[in-house]
């Protein structure tokens, strides 16, 4: 650096250097130790008496004149000295005091530190970058962490006091928060590798021993709930401490270790604790609880399976028992009610404590789906639910709370398997409720009968609104036979005919018992109004489903009005005539099926306070030798006396039987259809797979028997509408050899409820094959009008004995006045042809572009798609002469083909004649131009 | 020629109904074609007429261009709320605003506004430092901007390149550097050179540089005493020539 030579003439040469003149060899030393004696007066707190402009301009001049290193080694040198002193006085600090004394110095060297990096900013900012050294704040966090925290006496203290500090905290002392919060920012402040290795590591350690002890403790003695509430407030301490005095990110670590040491490693045992489990929990609706295990076990690896394992096993075990219990099987109705007051409770805590979890909600429903289904009567059981319901339990109730009811029905439904069997009971159900006049609300069964629709479909439904349609006409036939008939009949007793179309009804087949004359007058009346009506009918009367109200008078002269089933006044007719007649006398008469006469007759004679016939003898049950009287002595409080049938509300066994076994026969052709529908799509598929599929469709409405699958199969083969395949017997392939089955005719073509027989699957398979098949060249003529407009006339360019071929539609369109834009569209790209042969390069050589073109052939189209103008016929016709009169010449004068340029050019005026109606038209001035240069030409 | 009404193609498409009344080409044409048709002595005139429909909805509200540094301009070495003062070469004082030097240098920042003398001084003497070259710092540090004197000689910017690089104001330091470039010539070259590198500008040092070695430039430039003084001071930079020269 020597001989920076004075400077000579430049002025501004001279200033650039002057520094460098004045330095002499000990300049770099002495400046150093001014700036060595500065961070000393800083560290003594004597900061305010320095100069920072003196102090920042002479590490600067160092830095400019490469003195940068010596100026670096010598701040590291003197700071290490500095930090030496004080760990010596940290360690000196006695207990307590310790961590005050190092967090104090901590503080003064932060703040020393800070003035020292104003002060030598220059350099931070030149030297340091370039010679890639640590910056002067870090390289000062470094040596504090390097002399002060690693120092072997201060390390392990700092430790042990931090952890002790914490550890009293636990154990409920108070300790100065504040101090802890600095100390362990400072450890961030060293660098997250400081924290970490230094203090948190360690903290882990000691906190998960400290809780294995404690949880180890809790268990032992305290019950499940009392457990969780302390785990709870552990965990929430915990929290509160990091959000406190640590860092952040240690929250994660430290709940992970509480929650792994209180819950994880007790989590079975808590689940399972005897009188204070989970079970107990779930039986005594113990929100609170439920809730803080839900808390807590789902911050734990399989904490929620856990608990909902329990839960659903817990359910199902007393599913099982509620729906299997043969005492709680008598009366469906508390059966149902029952089942969802289970459902509520167990909904309510899963809403409250489990915080509408889905999947417990999956399990819960999972649940009710298994143990409804054990019991094969649970559709019959909430049909008869809801026919209670909507016979008089829901009388004086709201709307809302109807839905509210129907929609908690719904739910069950939808936990059935077997919908189809509860089809066929609410169909009874309905049937008897309708005809009887027994509902309530007719609104809250279109309600019933729309909430089913949506869970199963139309098909599910279609008769049960079916149903409601022949009451609904039945009504305004009758009103209409009393307006027409009113005179003929004179006062004979009313009669009020249900009409019930076959299938929608579950009627059975029964003969007809005698009527009494006075009733069998009008039905005849009725008979030929209804068949006057409606040709192609039969009526069939169903006595066994009717009413009637009968004015009786008894012995002292009192009058009732009596209501009794259609059987019982037939029977009651009889005694107009005598007094006494026997059993057999009655069936001979009235020929009432044995079971439903004695039944009757039973509801007259043996319901005490509706006795109007008197037995002989007194007993509880009807023989075939009884004899029975008209109960003259009958009183009543009541004007009119309702006598109902003795009904069996449940099914008997046999008729249980019964229906099941017409269930059984309703799936087959469902089961069948489903087979056909699968084979239509898969043509070939091995039997286990068909099985599996058949069971997968159908799952919405039943789940149907493998064996019962596999016999339907057989059947279809047997009919010939599947095949084994040859080639491997072994799978099982299937092969469908009638594809053209249109299952949806399949399925509704079963109006009767029989399966299909052959002729009609046939029959059913040929029109579906017909109406689907239309013939491919008539799809054209469906096209809208519209789409031959205008607009699409410029993609018209074939024609043919079939008509206009549509570029745009890709197909042909029908030859119509459109017609003739396809002649000129063929004249126009001729048109292109001839002036280009003619050499007009106008068109040829600007390429108008496509939009162009069309738009001028749309233009010349429209212009002929008019009325052609006279003027214009005449401009043609003189062209036509022109042109005949030039071959004529031609001819004549036999001129050399050299000419024929020149004959051609002849042509031309049409030519010309036309593009300029073309542009003309479409505005393109910008051809005016070219257009003249043509004429001129 | 705008009959359409739409607010931002210039182009209707195939399906637009206006196609008929939009005149105009949408594409290049043969120059052959313009020359043979269009061109008057092989001139081809363009007449253009342009309508703007002006929407008042869409029209902003004027707003005047900012104007804040001419208001700072004013209080360069104004008294008026000044809290220190600047002795510079000798004896004069110039009023200042701590809050606003603290703003813009790091180093005012940590001098005016630190826990040393200065914070409490009301006058800071400044050393090393010309009283023009410090107006014009102030100037800087309050508009953003050069003083508006015409006349700054390259000697001025050299200083004052050097005194933001003193007070860490590095937008200053290059807009000096850009002057300096500016002003490069084979005399000078060596100096603005020894400038660059002295005050860390590796910008200004490697366009220097490249100036340096152009053959033509290079001959000249080392007979000049710039070169003698930059190969004793920056015996670095010379290293950095050869390496240069050698590719």
């Amino acid at each position: 650096m020597s001989g920076g030579g004075p400077p000579k003439k430049r002025n501004f040469k001279i200033e650039l250097f002057k520094h460098r003149v004045e330095l002499d060899p000990k300049y770099a030393e002495r400046t150093w130790k001014v700036l060595e004696h500065a961070i000393h007066e800083i560290y003594n707190h004597n900061a305010s008496g320095l100069s920072f402009e003196e102090l920042y301009r002479s590490a600067y001049n160092m830095v400019l004149h490469k003195y940068g290193e010596k100026l670096y080694d010598g701040l590291e040198r003197t700071m290490t000295w500095r930090l030496k002193e004080i760990s010596k006085s940290i360690e000196a600090a006695q207990g307590g005091l310790f961590l005050e004394e190092l967090n104090a110095k901590w503080m003064d060297h932060n703040k020393a530190l800070q003035m020292i990096r104003d002060i030598l900013m220059y350099m931070d900012r030149t030297y340091v970058p370039q010679s890639r050294r640590t910056p002067v704040h870090e390289l000062g966090l470094n040596l504090w962490r390097d002399h002060i925290i690693h120092s072997p006496m201060i390390h392990s203290r700092l430790l042990d006091t931090l952890l002790d500090l914490i550890h009293r905290e636990r154990m409920g002392e108070m300790i100065n928060r504040g101090l802890m919060r600095s100390i362990t920012k400072m450890l961030m402040d060293l660098g997250a590798a400081v924290y970490q290795d230094d203090f948190e590591k360690p903290f882990l350690d000691v906190t998960a021993s400290f809780y294995s002890g404690e949880s180890q403790e809790f268990i032992e003695c305290c019950d499940c709930g009392n457990y969780l509430k302390k785990s709870e407030r552990r965990l929430n301490e915990e929290m509160e401490r990091v959000s406190h005095y640590l860092d952040a990110g240690t929250e994660a670590k430290i709940t992970s270790v509480v929650e792994k040491e209180m819950i994880a490693n007790h989590m079975h045992r808590l689940v399972h604790m005897e009188n204070s489990g989970l079970v107990n929990m779930l039986v005594d609706d113990k929100y609170d609880d439920l809730a803080r295990m839900y808390n807590l076990f789902r911050r734990v690896f399989d904490g929620l399976s856990t608990i909902r394992d329990v839960m659903t096993s817990y359910l199902r075990e007393t599913g099982k028992q509620l729906v299997t219990d043969p005492e709680r099987l008598k009366d469906p109705v508390e059966f149902v009610q029952r089942l969802l007051n289970e459902k509520d409770k167990h909904d309510k805590i899963i809403n409250v404590a489990f915080g509408n979890d889905k999947t417990f909600q999956n399990a819960l429903n999972s649940s009710f789906e298994y143990f409804i289904n054990l019991n094969n009567r649970s559709p019959e059981f909430i049909s008869l639910y809801v026919d209670d319901k909507l016979r008089k339990g829901l009388k004086g109730a709201t709307e809302e709370d109807v839905e509210v009811i129907l929609d908690k029905v719904m739910m069950l439904f939808r936990y059935l398997q077997e919908k189809d069997v509860f089809e066929k009971y609410y169909k009874q159900h309905l049937a008897k409720r309708l005809l009887s006049g027994k509902t309530v609300s007719d609104d809250a069964e279109r309600s019933m009968i729309v909430k089913l629709k949506t869970e199963c479909g139309y098909q599910f439904t279609s008769k049960l609104e079916g149903m409601f349609t022949d009451m609904k006409t039945s009504q305004d036939t009758m009103i209409d036979f009393y307006a027409k008939k009113s005179e003929e009949l004179g006062d004979g007793p009313t009669l009020d005919v249900h009409i019930l179309t076959t299938g929608s009804w579950p009627t059975q087949p029964c003969p007809p018992c005698n009527l009494p004359t006075e009733i069998l007058a009008i039905c005849d009346k009725f008979r030929t109004y209804y068949l006057g009506t409606h040709s192609g009918r039969r009526l069939t009367w169903q006595t066994n489903m009717g009413t009637a109200d009968i004015k009786a008078t008894f012995g002292k002269g009192q009058k009732h009005e009596l209501n009794v089933s259609t059987y019982q006044m037939c029977v009651l007719m009889l005694f107009n005539s005598t007094d006494g007649l026997t059993y057999k006398d009655i069936e001979q008469d009235t020929a009432i099926p044995a079971s439903d006469l004695k039944r009757c007759l039973q509801s007259l004679a043996c319901v005490k306070g509706k006795n109007v016939l008197r037995k002989e003898p007194m007993s509880k049950d009807i023989s075939e030798d009884d004899t029975f009287y008209f109960n003259d002595k009958f009183t009543s409080k009541l004007v009119k006396v309702k006598i109902g049938t003795v009904v069996a509300q449940k099914e008997s066994e046999p008729e249980k039987q019964e229906t099941r076994q017409r269930v059984e026969e309703d799936r087959k052709p469902q089961i069948e259809a489903a087979i056909v529908r699968i084979m239509k799509s898969r043509r070939v598929l091995d039997h286990n797979s068909i099985v599996a599929e058949v069971t997968k469709q159908l799952q919405a409405r039943f789940m149907p028997n493998p064996v019962v699958i596999k016999k339907r199969i057989e059947s279809l083969i047997e009919r010939e509408f599947l095949e084994r395949d040859k080639a491997d017997r072994k799978e099982r392939g299937m092969r469908l050899i009638r594809h053209h089955i249109c299952p949806d005719r399949f399925e509704s073509g079963n109006r009767d409820m029989e399966p299909p027989t052959q002729a009609q699957l046939e029959a059913e398979v040929e029109g579906n094959y017909c109406r689907s098949r239309v013939p491919e060249g008539r799809r054209a003529f469906a096209m809208k009008r519209h789409l031959y407009t205008y607009a699409h006339a410029s993609n018209m360019i074939v024609q043919n004995r079939f008509g206009v071929w549509s570029h745009r539609d890709q197909g042909y369109i029908r030859r119509t006045r459109y017609f003739k834009f396809v002649k000129i569209g063929w004249g126009l790209s001729r048109l292109r042809r001839v002036c280009q042969q003619h050499g007009v390069f106008a068109w040829y050589q600007c390429t108008p572009r496509r939009e162009e073109l069309e738009a001028a052939e749309a233009g010349v189209r429209r212009l002929f798609s008019r009325h052609t103008p006279a003027w214009m016929k005449k401009q043609k016709r003189l062209q036509r002469r022109e042109r005949e009169r030039d071959e004529r010449r031609l001819n004549k004068q036999k001129r050399p083909l050299a000419l024929k340029q020149q004959q051609l050019k002849a042509q031309a005026p049409m030519t010309r004649a036309v593009l300029l109606f073309a542009y003309v038209y479409a505005c393109v001035v910008k051809l005016c131009c070219y257009l003249r240069r043509i004429i001129r030409a | 020629m705008a009959h359409h009404h739409h607010p931002r193609t210039m182009q209707t498409g195939k399906n637009n109904r206006l196609f008929w009344r939009f005149l105009g080409w949408y594409r290049f044409v043969k120059r052959s074609a313009v020359d043979s048709l269009h061109a008057i002595d092989g001139v081809v005139t363009f007449v253009f007429g342009l309508v703007i429909l002006r929407d008042d909805r869409h029209h902003p509200i004027a707003v005047p261009p900012p104007n804040l540094g001419g208001h700072l301009a004013a209080m360069v070495g104004s008294a008026d709320g000044s809290d220190v003062s600047f002795s510079v070469g000798g004896e004069t004082l110039i009023r200042a605003h701590r809050a606003v030097l603290a703003a813009r240098s790091p180093v005012f920042r940590a001098e005016l506004l630190g826990s040393m003398a200065e914070a409490t001084m009301p006058c800071v003497t400044l050393h090393d430092i010309e009283l023009a070259t410090f107006r014009a710092l102030l100037h800087f540090v309050y508009t953003d901007a050069l003083p508006p004197r015409d006349i700054l000689s390259p000697s001025f910017f050299k200083k004052l390149f050097a005194a933001a690089d003193r007070f860490a104001l590095d937008r200053l330091k290059l807009m000096c550097a850009q002057k300096l470039w500016e002003s490069v010539t084979v005399e000078t070259v060596a100096e603005t050179l020894a400038c660059a590198e002295m005050h860390s500008c590796p910008d200004l040092k490697s366009r220097c540089l490249d100036f340096f070695v152009e053959e033509n430039n290079f001959r000249k430039v080392v007979v000049t005493g710039g070169y003698l003084r930059l190969m004793q001071g920056f015996p670095s930079v010379i290293d950095e020539i050869k390496a240069r020269l050698e590719i």
